[in-house]
């Protein structure tokens, strides 16, 4: 998939958790926003309120993410899966700081590279990670 | 019918109204009453009818033909069970249709004693059938329009989402509300505003398609499902067309009339498919276009309002956090590498996220920039930072402490006033010991103001840094404005210096400004020994980084102040700076030591080749610079011809190596990379042992 075809949402990222998959398509919405911005213009200015709302988005969904998984226990079922979900979440931010400090010093990050790793971090992170994530969470309730 | 016995029973069944019949096991009719002649239409008499007959001129339940074999007696026939309450309907000679509930069940007729029949009953309930109609209608629709209301929008918008999934076309969801109603039903009356609501109606039926819902929530509010559409341009078309319909005048009782509309709408895909965000999302778009002045519609952005949601949130829990105590300051050293002395110590922000953990200030402080929490944090961490000095002071260390200034707090009004508080109520020698760091790029923004702040305060005793030197553009002229103490090199520049030569000329510039300006010069980010070697060559002393010490906790400053030594291998360092001709050595040793890294790294992922460094000997840097400035200068000095034949030697083993990993002979590609290694090593250090040699005789 190249960075300049949106995402399209479909029934294959859905996590069956409601307050997830409803951020999921906000961000999936993002990303695609970012993308039409960036071909118009991939200017230090956009690049920095595009990796700001990523940041914040990021916190906001994250937060949500894994305030469920402490609810939920979800670090006392599927061994290290708990662990590697949050280490992709901290990896994420890190990436987006990192592309921040770049901008600061004047190294413009591609419009292709960026939307290329927000796109495989998403795709990837929905449809293996949160997948994983959404599973134990309805079944949890499914309990309840 | 004198035949039956039972001849009382049967001039009963003669004047009942329910149709009654009794049939053989070959479904054939033994007696009917007349209604049941009646009901289904066989006035001349139906006896000796079969069932197949009787169920010719019935319609189930939908009103499609009925299949005899579902007939209700049929049914009893062939499993001996009753069957009860089966809904029929029978067209009447005047086409209207009727409603039957029919009863069978198995008897023993008294006819033929001993002998099995089947007995049923059909009730006309048609007018019990149409007030549940009524009902339901009533229901779903609004009387006064005859459009859907709200409960069957929600059911219409069910079906219209998921075929919308289905398809990939858009659905647009929009709540309309008309704009002058009320004068118009205060100054004409109900009856008027009644008809107007019915004409709105009639026009929004007019411009929508037919697989569109146009529904009326309630008072003047409609909401409106528009799908199958292509692209958000062709929605804004549709739109258009309403808007014109409903501006349409009109007069009612001879009064003219003009209404217009507003229009909220959002989209799916776009939007959550869920019906009541959808609505809601829908209404508040709605007042936006009331409040950009009506007859217009406003589209709902889905991003800007979970953006803000989320921002919000962050502002929100990143008070609470002030509040809760869950900020902590971090420190970490500054030090002075050519003394081997800790001069200050830089207080960084940490968020303890009760979720999320420790959250570097990075994650977080870019997105309440602009918000007035800002402020506070920023007074909160001048307040921690007091207190720490004067923890240190107490301790016995006497250095320095830097915080963090955004440049709103900077700009703000009482940010004036409330320093002044805050500083009035410490001793001096706390003061003294307090440095603001103002980010270069914020500093810029007011030049004036911040110069005049800088100036007033370090009249007080305090020192200012600008932070990240080198993002911005500073120009001399504002440098001399700017009456900072320090400079510090942002971390960026400093992480690729010894490999990328423009970031080391850079590094090599701020350190000339500062010292040319007469400034501390600090280095941030400073991560390895050689990186420390090159910064304390350049003539830049003071610096902070993982290389020294990573920020760490307050508990953890006194014991690690206390422990701290000198580095040995900071010794190694020359005692003065490099002059122009020893910068160029420096350069060349850096450059060169750049070209090997990205060979190494070409060689490790050989799938990236493309990114090979050229390994032509001739369109070296090295080798341009040796054989013309360096030749011309050192060319009579046996070790400086040394280092070209060691360079050429490294270019000559690249190629090599190039060419067995061609040949895919992967032993002689490991022989001949460990022999690379090897001159590698030696032309480096050769060219460091000149440098230092030419250095202490210049």
């Amino acid at each position: 998939m190249t960075a300049s075809q949106p995402l399209v949402w479909n029934d294959s990222y859905a996590t069956g958790v409601a307050e997830i998959d409803e951020q999921h398509m906000i961000l999936v919405h993002t990303l695609n926003e970012a993308g039409v911005r960036l071909v118009k213009d991939a200017s230090l200015e956009s690049l920095e309120q595009i990796t700001q709302d990523l940041l914040s988005y990021a916190l906001y969904h994250f937060e949500t993410e894994e305030e469920l998984m402490q609810k939920y226990g979800y670090a006392d079922g599927p061994p290290e899966e708990a662990a590697r979900h949050l280490e992709q979440h901290r990896a994420f931010s890190a990436k987006v700081v990192a592309v921040r400090e770049g901008l600061k010093a004047g190294t413009l990050i591609s419009p292709d590279d960026l939307l290329g790793f927000l796109n495989n971090w998403l795709v990837n992170h929905i449809l293996n990670t949160d997948k994983k994530l959404g599973a134990f969470i309805v079944a949890k309730r499914g309990v309840a | 019918m004198d035949e039956c016995p039972e001849l009382e029973m049967c001039s009963l069944l003669l004047s009942v109204e329910e149709g009654i019949q009794l049939w053989d096991m070959e479904g054939k009719l033994l007696y009917a009453n007349p209604s049941t002649c009646r009901q289904f239409g066989h006035e001349a008499g139906c006896e000796g009818k079969h069932y197949s007959d009787m169920a010719a001129h019935c319609l189930d339940e939908d009103g499609d033909a009925l299949n005899p074999e579902q007939f209700p007696v049929a049914q009893v026939l062939v499993t001996g069970a009753p069957c009860t309450d089966v809904p029929l309907q029978i067209p009447a000679a005047d086409g209207q249709r009727r409603w039957f509930r029919v009863n069978a069940k198995p008897v023993n007729s008294h006819w033929v004693p001993g002998m099995p029949a089947v007995l049923s009953s059909t009730v006309d309930v048609t007018r019990l059938i149409e007030r549940e109609r009524a009902l339901q209608l009533q229901a779903h629709y609004d009387v006064l329009t005859a459009l859907p209301n709200r409960l069957l929008l929600v059911d219409r918008m069910k079906l219209a989402l998921a075929h919308s999934q289905r398809t990939g076309d858009m659905l647009a969801v929009c709540m309309m509300d008309l704009d002058g109603f009320k004068p118009v039903n205060d100054a004409l009356g109900h009856k008027a505003g009644d008809h107007l609501l019915q004409e709105v109606a009639r026009r929004l039926l007019d411009v929508i398609r037919g697989e569109d819902t146009a529904a009326r929530i309630g008072g003047d509010e409609f909401a409106l499902l528009l799908g199958g559409l292509k692209s958000p341009g062709q929605c804004e078309q549709a739109l258009k067309r309403i808007l014109d319909a409903v501006a349409v005048p009109l007069a009612i009782e001879g009064h003219p009339v003009r209404v217009s509309a507003s229009i909220g709408v959002t989209l799916v895909p776009g939007d959550v498919p869920d019906g009541d965000l959808l609505l809601r999302h829908a209404d508040q778009a709605m007042y936006n276009a009331k409040e950009a002045g009506k007859n217009r519609f406003h589209m709902f952005d889905p991003t800007i309002e979970s953006r803000v949601r989320a921002n919000q949130g962050i502002v929100r829990r990143l008070e609470t956090a002030l509040e809760q105590g869950q900020l902590r300051l971090h420190y970490q050293p500054k030090v002075d590498c050519r003394e081997g002395r800790v001069v200050g110590l830089e207080a960084l922000v940490r968020w303890e996220h009760p979720v999320l953990g420790t959250r570097a200030p990075g994650e977080f402080l870019p997105l309440i920039e602009h918000e007035d929490v800002i402020i506070r944090l920023g007074e909160w961490v001048i307040v921690e930072a007091l207190d720490e000095l004067a923890r240190l002071q107490e301790a016995g260390f006497d250095i320095s402490i830097s915080v963090n200034v955004s440049a709103r707090q900077f700009l703000r009004g009482n940010f004036d006033a409330r320093l002044t508080e805050l500083l009035a109520q410490r001793p001096a020698e706390q003061v003294h010991r307090l440095e603001i760091e103002v980010v270069e790029t914020a500093a810029l923004e007011d030049i004036n103001a911040v110069s005049s702040l800088i100036n007033r305060y370090q009249a007080l005793g305090v020192n200012f840094a600008l932070d990240d030197f080198g993002t911005g553009y500073s120009s001399l002229v504002h440098l001399k404005r700017l009456a900072a103490n320090a400079l510090k090199i942002d971390q960026t520049f400093i992480r690729d210096m010894l490999d990328d030569p423009g970031d080391l000329a850079i590094v090599q510039g701020v350190i000339g400004l500062a010292s040319a300006f007469q400034r501390q010069v600090v280095a941030e980010g400073v991560e390895s020994i050689e990186q420390i070697l090159m910064l304390l060559e350049l003539g830049c002393d003071v610096m902070q980084g993982y290389g020294i010490a990573r920020p760490m906790p307050v508990e953890r400053v006194l014991p690690w102040l206390r422990d701290f030594q000198m580095d040995p291998r900071w010794r190694l360092a020359q005692s003065h700076y490099p002059q122009r001709a020893d910068f160029d050595l420096l350069l060349m040793e850096v450059s060169h030591r750049h070209w090997f890294e990205r060979l190494r790294a070409a060689i490790e992922q050989p799938e990236a080749m493309g990114d090979v460094p050229s390994l032509d000997y001739k369109s070296c840097r090295l080798a341009q610079w040796y054989a013309e400035v360096g030749y011309r200068r050192y060319g009579a000095r046996p070790e400086f011809r040394e280092i070209g034949t060691l360079h050429q030697q490294v270019h000559n083993l690249a190629e090599a190596l190039q060419a067995s990993l061609a040949k895919g002979d992967r032993q002689l590609a490991r022989q001949t990379e460990q022999a690379l290694a090897v001159a590698n090593e030696a032309l480096v250090s050769r060219l460091h042992l000149f440098r230092v040699a030419e250095a202490s005789v210049g």
